[in-house]
C-alpha cells in the first residue's frame, strides 16, 4: 500500500462567461496550492466552510476530476461513498453491491457471495432483496459503505456521507465506520461539514478555507471520544478559530 | 404499495427487463418482416371499389398497419439509442450534433414524402417508403426524450460508474439504458401517438405518385379509412375508425399503462 501524496495541486474552472474572453477574468479558482500527504492506513477528515473546495479536493483524489496543475500520487484501488449513497434504484441491495464485483471479473455467484458478506457486515442481511427506495436513509448509506468495502479498497473516500441523516443514525454509523476501519485498515479520507464528527473519528483534521489548506491538526487522544472531553473541546475551539 | 409492486414485477439484472424487452422486440421484428414479405405476394387485395370489404379485411388491415408501425418503431429505437449515446459522449460532439438533430427534427416528414415516394417507387419498395416516413416521425421524438433522460442522471450515479470502473458497453447496459428507460417509454408513447396520424397518409401512396391508382396503395387501416371516405362507403369508414380506436385503447391498457407502472422502479428519487 502506498501513501497519497498531492503536490501543489490547483484547480480552476472556466466560468463560461463569453463577456470576459480574457482568461484572467473568466477563471474561477476551486483549489490553490494544495500540498497534502496521507499515510497508508490513516483516517483523515477534511472540514471547512461550504464552497472552500473540500469536495473538489476529494474528487481530485478520487480521480473523478483532473487538477489544472500539480502532481498526484495515489493507489489504484479506490472506493467512494457518496452523500446521496449513489445506489442504482432499479437494482436490489444485493445487486447494487455485487455489480462492481462483477465488473472486476468475478462470476455472478462469487460476486453475490462477496456482496452478501459485506452486507452482513453492515447489518443489512435481512434487506438483500429490497430495492433502495424501500430502505431508510441510514440503511442506504450502509449499502453504499458495503459496496465500497466489497472492492477491498486501499483508500476509502467519503463525501459528506452522513450529512442528511438524523443524529442517532449518525452515531451508529460512526461506531460502525470506526470498527470497519480498525478491522480492514484502509486509508480513509472523509469530507465533513461537522467539526465534531471530524474530531470524534479521525487521526487528523485538515482545515480548509478559501480554496486552500489552512492547517492540519492531529487528534491524538484515544477513541472512543466524547464531546465533553477536554481535548475534544480544545480541538473544536481551535478549528472554529481557524475557520473564522 | 411498494411490496405488491415488487412481487408483481420480480426482475433482477440477471433476467433484466431489458433482456425481456429486447427479446420481445426481436421476435416482433422477425414476425412483422416475415408477414410483410408474405403479404407482398398476396398483394394487391382486390378492393378496387371498396364495396365488399369484410371484417376479415379490416382485421388484416389492422395487422399490417401495426406491423408497419412496429418495424418503424424498432428501427427508430435501433437508430436513436446509439445516436443519443454518441451525441452525449463528449461536450464537443454534443455541441455539433444537437443543432443538427434540431434542424432535422423540425422538418415535417410529410413535406418530403412525395420526393421519397418517387425514390422508393423506382426500386419498387413501397412498403419501405411507408416504414421510412414513420421512422422519420418517431426517431426524433425518441432521440430528444432520451437526451433529456441522460441529462437528468444524477452526478453521483455517474461518479459511481467511474469509481467502480463500470465503463464502455457495461456502462451503457448497466447504467445508461436503465437510467433512461422511463424516458424511452414516454418517448415511445409520444412517438406512437404521432405515428398514428402519419400512418393514415403514409399508406395512401397513390396520391403522391403522378398518375397513381388505388392499387398502388398499401393495404392497411390508413388506406381503408381514406379510400372508404373517397368511395362514400360510410359503414366501412365508421367500422375502420372504430377498430382503430379499439386498437389504440387496447394498446394503452395492455402496453403503455403497464410500462408506465414498471418504469417507477427506474426513476431516481
Amino acid at each position: 500500500m502506498t501513501d497519497i501524496i498531492l503536490e501543489s495541486i490547483t484547480k480552476s474552472y472556466d466560468s463560461g462567461s463569453r463577456l470576459f474572453r480574457r482568461r484572467k477574468f473568466s477563471q474561477i479558482w476551486a483549489l490553490q496550492d494544495i500540498d497534502l500527504k496521507v499515510s497508508s492506513g490513516e483516517f483523515v477528515c477534511i472540514v471547512g466552510p461550504s464552497g472552500c473546495g473540500k469536495s473538489t479536493l476529494l474528487k481530485i483524489i478520487a480521480g473523478l476530476e483532473k487538477p489544472t496543475s500539480g502532481e498526484i500520487q495515489r493507489p489504484e484501488n479506490i472506493a467512494m461513498v457518496f452523500q446521496s449513497a449513489g445506489l442504482l434504484p432499479w437494482l436490489t441491495v444485493e445487486e447494487n453491491v455485487s455489480l462492481p464485483l462483477k465488473m472486476k471479473g468475478l462470476s455472478a455467484k462469487e460476486a453475490r457471495k462477496q456482496a452478501d458478506f459485506y452486507l452482513h457486515l453492515v447489518g443489512l442481511q435481512k434487506f438483500l432483496q429490497k430495492l433502495p427506495r424501500e430502505l431508510s436513509g441510514g440503511q442506504r448509506q450502509r449499502v453504499g459503505i458495503a459496496r465500497a468495502l466489497s472492492v477491498k479498497p486501499d483508500v476509502l473516500l467519503l463525501d459528506e456521507p452522513f450529512a442528511s441523516l438524523d443524529t442517532i443514525t449518525v452515531d451508529d454509523l460512526h461506531a460502525d465506520l470506526l470498527e470497519i476501519w480498525s478491522q480492514f485498515k484502509p486509508t480513509v479520507i472523509m469530507v465533513s461539514h461537522s467539526i465534531e464528527e471530524a474530531i470524534s473519528l479521525s487521526d487528523r483534521v485538515i482545515v480548509m478555507t478559501e480554496n486552500t489548506i489552512k492547517k492540519s491538526i492531529p487528534i491524538i487522544f484515544s477513541r472512543p471520544r466524547q464531546v465533553s472531553q477536554v481535548g475534544f473541546v480544545v480541538a473544536v475551539t481551535k478549528i472554529k478559530d481557524l475557520i473564522r | 404499495m411498494l411490496k405488491t409492486y415488487h412481487s408483481r414485477y420480480h426482475f433482477s439484472y440477471r433476467t433484466s427487463i431489458l433482456h425481456h424487452l429486447s427479446a420481445l422486440i426481436f421476435t416482433l421484428v422477425l414476425l412483422s418482416f416475415g408477414l410483410l414479405v408474405i403479404f407482398n405476394f398476396l398483394h394487391p387485395v382486390n378492393l378496387s371499389d371498396y364495396k365488399n370489404v369484410s371484417i376479415y379485411d379490416i382485421l388484416l388491415a389492422t395487422t399490417l398497419t401495426l406491423f408497419r408501425m412496429i418495424m418503424a418503431f424498432v428501427l427508430s429505437i435501433i437508430v436513436a439509442v446509439p445516436l443519443v449515446i454518441i451525441s452525449t459522449s463528449h461536450p464537443k460532439v454534443e455541441k455539433i450534433l444537437l443543432p443538427v438533430f434540431d434542424i432535422l427534427q423540425s422538418i415535417p416528414p410529410l413535406a418530403f414524402f412525395p420526393v421519397l415516394v418517387l425514390f422508393f417507387i423506382k426500386f419498387n419498395l413501397l412498403e419501405s417508403a411507408a416504414i421510412f416516413i414513420l421512422f422519420m416521425e418517431m426517431v426524433w421524438i425518441l432521440v430528444f426524450s432520451m437526451i433529456g433522460g441522460l441529462k437528468t442522471i444524477p452526478d453521483d450515479i455517474k461518479n459511481v460508474a467511474s469509481i467502480y470502473k463500470i465503463t464502455g458497453l457495461n456502462e451503457i447496459w448497466y447504467i445508461l439504458l436503465p437510467a433512461i428507460f422511463p424516458q424511452i417509454v414516454t418517448g415511445a408513447l409520444l412517438a406512437w401517438g404521432a405515428s398514428w396520424s402519419i400512418v393514415i397518409v403514409a399508406e395512401v401512396l397513390h396520391t403522391y405518385i403522378p398518375g397513381g391508382t388505388i392499387s398502388q396503395d398499401l393495404f392497411g387501416l390508413g388506406s381503408l379509412l381514406v379510400n372508404s371516405a373517397f368511395y362514400n362507403n360510410n359503414l366501412l369508414f365508421l367500422a375502420t375508425l372504430l377498430v382503430m380506436i379499439i386498437i389504440i385503447s387496447l394498446m394503452n391498457v395492455l402496453i403503455w399503462q403497464r410500462l408506465l407502472h414498471l418504469v417507477q422502479r427506474y426513476k431516481f428519487d
